[in-house]
């Protein structure tokens, strides 16, 4: 179970100043002097510069038991927001829960794992004894890793070091061990980025039965309607948009402006954008990614 | 502790073929430039000269592990972020794991540099320069590994997360610099003893050359004119020194943030 609150991430978080920080500062003042005066809460509180120093704009996401996809372009924070729930980035406003705990607080809770290969870094030795050193980490047993990665074809990489791999198999391998070891709550960032139609199949068919949460990010189109029952928000400038349902994505389109009929109004740097159902601008399920359908609308 | 992570890092270490290159090509290479340029003496003197040399290139020897290791981490740190979080693996666990790694590797590299010492100042005098306590020797060296391990982890903390992605790579051959100024400042120039017995490096370089010639250092090296240094009160310097850098790394490991890999990428 994931529960992000009014998630606010700056750029190079925590090593670049505090210009992001002070201004979390300036709008929670802003938002307190409005409720004090008896009125009601802004629905955007910062202009569209000031939304600009933010890779995060007060991102708000429950998960319950369920699976869920982000679609987003790149750029547009999917990637920060795992590595803030990860506890790679600091946030400078919000509140993250895992499984009920505060992320602040979560220590040796294994349940969670995630795909990000630098996660898999801890020491310079061949994947092999990483699938052995992390088993141990995660209480898990190696043998299950070490025959996926065999029956994914990758046993050349089980005796190369992670930096050495190429980005293919450095994904694939960061999929493998995001699944092994029994996990509850999974990250999957990219997941089939610079991976082969094969074993995106295979990967597909291992996510499909696995017993967890799943939060998966892309910015395919074409993943998205192979995961039929799962979630589905839309990540833009920062800000988190949904949720509706991967079922739904060829009934889904996005229109420029207010729609009277909108599911959902996203307010981006580019202007307001609606999504409807069964009519709009642009079909969302024609579009083969997220940025594809930027730049049509 | 984590045995898998111990066990493997150590293997990683031993395998890494640059580390070996770099840390034995330059021993072997100002050892055999020391075996050259001395000139026979003294039996006693002989063995003085040979033992500062050995003294002084152990420690780059060693130094090279505290670089090694700092680079290890600072590829690690989103990991160990990661670790301390969602494994079960705590500072306190990471850390017995790589002491246990340093003092096997400072073993194995010192018992080198006493091989290629003994070896080859012994064919250059014509008569057997072999160290006067080699058990001691190679105790020391186990702790020196530590302190070593201990000193890296902190620079590479201090950089990661109080400085920034930019400084590690800087930061990363600190230990070489140190070293190769103190050192070579306690060879040539006579320092108080009170600063030797403060400084780290200068107790290991003396601690070696005491263990090896089975005389007592000076607060000029091998210059028995000037002030004799007390054994006892180097090794207490090291382990006060290594104790204390292991508690504060602790805390720093606690603290520990990811580099940021888009600035890290841009370098």
């Amino acid at each position: 179970m994931l529960e992000v609150k009014g998630l606010y991430v700056g750029y190079g978080s925590g090593s670049q100043g505090l210009a992001p920080f002070r201004l979390v500062q300036r709008v929670a003042q802003a938002r307190s002097r409005l409720e004090s005066n008896g009125q009601q809460q802004s629905e955007y509180d910062m202009t569209p510069r000031q939304r600009r120093s933010f890779v995060l704009n007060g991102v708000d996401f429950e998960l319950s038991g369920g699976k869920a996809i982000i679609v987003g372009p790149n750029g547009s924070g999917k990637s920060t927001l795992f590595k803030a729930v990860l506890g790679l980035v600091s946030a400078e406003d919000g509140t993250i829960r895992i499984f009920g705990e505060d992320l602040k607080d979560e220590r040796h809770d294994t349940r969670v794992s995630s795909n990000l290969i630098e996660l898999y870094k801890l020491a310079l030795i061949p994947c092999k004894d990483i699938v052995k050193v992390f088993a141990e980490m995660k209480g898990g047993d190696p043998r299950w890793t070490l025959a996926q990665i065999q029956e994914f074809g990758l046993d050349s990489v089980l005796g190369k070091k992670v930096h050495e791999l190429s980005t293919g198999q450095q994904k694939m391998f960061g999929n493998l061990m995001a699944v092994s070891f029994g996990p509850k709550l999974v990250l999957l960032d990219e997941p089939f980025d610079n991976v082969d139609e094969g074993r995106r199949r295979k990967f597909l068919t291992i996510l499909k039965d696995l017993d967890a949460e799943v939060i998966l990010i892309t910015h395919e189109f074409d993943i998205v309607s192979k995961l039929d029952g799962w979630s589905l928000y839309f990540m833009l400038d920062g800000r988190l948009w949904g949720k509706f349902e991967s079922g739904q994505l060829d009934r889904l389109y996005f229109t420029r402006g207010i729609a009277q009929d909108a599911l959902e109004v996203m307010d981006t740097e580019v202007g307001k954008l609606s999504v409807t159902l069964d009519h709009g601008d642009v079909a969302v399920g024609m579009a083969s990614s997220a940025n594809a359908l930027l730049a049509r609308v | 502790m984590q045995t898998s992570l111990a066990v493997c890092s150590l293997k990683g270490i031993l395998r890494n073929k640059t580390l070996w290159a770099f840390a034995g090509g330059f021993m072997v290479l100002w050892l055999i430039v020391g075996a050259l340029e001395s000139t026979p003496s003294t039996p006693h003197i002989e063995q003085l000269t040979t033992a500062s040399w050995f003294s002084i290139i152990a420690l780059f020897g060693l130094s090279f592990i505290a670089t090694n290791i700092a680079r290890t981490i600072s590829h690690a740190s989103s990991s160990l972020s990661y670790g301390f979080r969602f494994t079960k693996l705590s500072p306190k666990a990471y850390l017995a794991a790589l002491t246990c790694c340093a003092s096997v590797v400072g073993i194995i590299l010192v018992i080198l540099a006493l091989g290629m010492t003994f070896g080859l100042f012994s064919a250059s005098y014509g008569a057997s320069m072999a160290p006067s306590d080699p058990l001691s020797v190679i105790g020391v060296s186990a702790l020196v590994g530590v302190f070593m391990m201990a000193f890296a982890v902190l620079v590479v903390l201090v950089a990661t997360n109080y400085l920034g992605l930019r400084s590690v790579n800087l930061f990363i051959f600190l230990p070489l610099l140190i070293d190769t100024v103190l050192g070579n400042l306690q060879m040539n120039s006579t320092i108080p003893a009170a600063a030797v017995y403060a400084s780290p490096f200068n107790s290991i370089m003396s601690l070696l050359y005491q263990t090896y010639s089975g005389t007592p250092a000076y607060t000029q090296l091998f210059n028995s004119s000037t002030q004799p240094l007390e054994a006892g009160y180097l090794l207490l310097s090291i382990v006060v020194w290594t104790v204390a850098l292991l508690l504060i790394d602790m805390m720093l490991l606690k603290r520990v943030r990811s580099g940021q890999l888009d600035e890290g990428r841009q370098i």
